[in-house]
């Protein structure tokens, strides 16, 4: 947490709760991937972990709101009031410079989705930790390092270097030297 | 001996590839000495011994350390030193809306700082952004301008003096030890020596991580004699 006054001033992370707040209510899931990418790719380029958080969140609500077996579910009018209720809450602490209030409320959305996921979903890594890896893949590709990556959504680094093994991430650069100049170069240096 | 400094991102391609050992057969013929910093060794061993779900890996890395052929570097208070300036050097050469981009965090910066103190030139790394802030820092620039669609800033004082600290240093990834493991009849001890167990070998790489495109395994395979 940063904990500096002008930072918890900045409206930035406000306006984003505010959107992924209107999304979630009235269930637009692109809007809400679209907030978590642009969330995840700004706090990349500010090192920004609680922007981050807020884009793991959107991300999570996006693939919740996307699925049937959750939005059919009796419980699920309760949880979107519970999450809703702490999406407004989350946004008052943020207007209000209120960090701990602020944390409170982020870190109870994050346990009401680890437990209707736990209760609804079929797969045992659960909805929040993948959600870490695929958006700090999201800022891997933005830019910054595997580990500053990982250490910005708290995603495992391993799992996190697996998931980027199965994108597209790393066919998308030029590279400055081919396998067979790399190569040579090793070779040079084992033969100075 | 040469010394040659591993990040994990390479570490864990490697031992994930259950191809760990092919250090060992190069580090005895071509007189290799793998090392990693001591931050390496705990993200690759000691927090992963206790999860199930990496033990195994954690299990190979460990014995390589005990068999003597992957070797920790000591964390000195001269390492130290220099990954905290590394670190604020690396975090000061971008900024974009006069906020500084941190591009690295310190486990790779440790890495880096270690190598100096124990006399590696060469360093095997499968994560993209610490490559290219060594290899092509100006284009690290134009990409983070193409990505976030604003301007970059760079400091010419930060990229001047990361030079001289890092400017030496050569890089290779996971795939480029597999094809010397290949050339040099290490990869054969490990598996039979055939073209496509050298692909499978480099396509395992990439998928468990390592900063390749399928163009360059697919040019470099076009080369490689049957």
């Amino acid at each position: 947490m940063r904990g500096s006054h002008y930072y918890w001033m900045d409206p930035k992370l406000w306006k984003r709760l505010d959107a992924v707040t209107k999304a979630f209510a009235a269930r637009k899931t692109p809007d809400l991937k679209q907030i978590g990418r642009d969330s995840i790719e700004e706090a990349a380029v500010e090192n920004d972990p609680e922007l981050a958080l807020v884009s793991v969140v959107a991300y999570c609500l996006y693939k919740m709101a996307s699925k049937n077996h959750f939005v059919k579910n009796r419980r699920w009018p309760r949880v979107v009031e519970i999450i809703l209720g702490n999406l407004k809450k989350g946004r008052s602490a943020a207007e209000q410079g209120d960090e701990a209030r602020f944390t409170r409320n982020l870190a109870s959305i994050v346990g009401e989705i680890q437990f209707i996921d736990h209760e609804l979903s079929n797969y045992a890594k659960d909805l929040f930790e993948k959600a870490k890896i695929k958006q700090a893949s999201t800022a891997y590709a933005a830019g910054v390092s595997l580990s500053q990556a990982a250490a910005l959504t708290g995603a495992d680094r391993k799992e996190l270097q697996k998931y980027i093994g199965i994108t597209r991430i790393h066919d998308e650069q030029e590279p400055l030297y081919s396998i067979q100049e790399r190569l040579a170069k090793m070779r040079e240096l084992l033969n100075a | 001996m040469k010394n040659i400094a591993i990040d994990s991102s390479s570490l864990i391609t490697i031992s994930d590839s259950c191809l760990i050992r092919i250090l060992k057969h190069l580090s005895d013929s071509e007189g290799i000495s793998f090392i990693i910093p001591q931050s390496v060794y705990y993200e690759s061993v000691e927090k992963p011994l206790k999860i199930k779900k990496f033990e195994l890996n954690a299990v190979r890395i460990r014995d390589a350390v005990e068999d003597g052929y992957l070797k920790v570097a000591k964390t000195t208070q001269t390492v130290r030193q220099k990954m905290l300036e590394l670190n604020e050097i690396a975090s000061s050469l971008c900024t974009a809306k006069g906020k500084r981009i941190k591009l690295i965090d310190l486990g790779e910066a440790e890495t880096l700082a270690m190598m100096k103190e124990n006399n590696a030139g060469l360093l095997v790394i499968d994560e993209r952004t610490t490559r290219m802030l060594i290899e092509e820092p100006e284009n690290v620039v134009h990409f983070l301008e193409r990505r976030h669609k604003s301007r970059v800033d760079l400091d010419f004082g930060a990229l001047k003096r990361f030079r001289e600290l890092f400017g030496g240093i050569r890089i290779v990834r996971s795939v480029e030890l597999i094809a010397l493991a290949y050339e040099t009849g290490a990869f054969e001890k490990e598996l039979h020596k055939s073209k496509q167990s050298l692909e499978a070998a480099l396509y395992s790489a990439k998928f468990g991580g390592c900063a390749v495109s399928f163009e360059e395994i697919n040019d470099f395979m076009k080369k490689v004699g049957s």
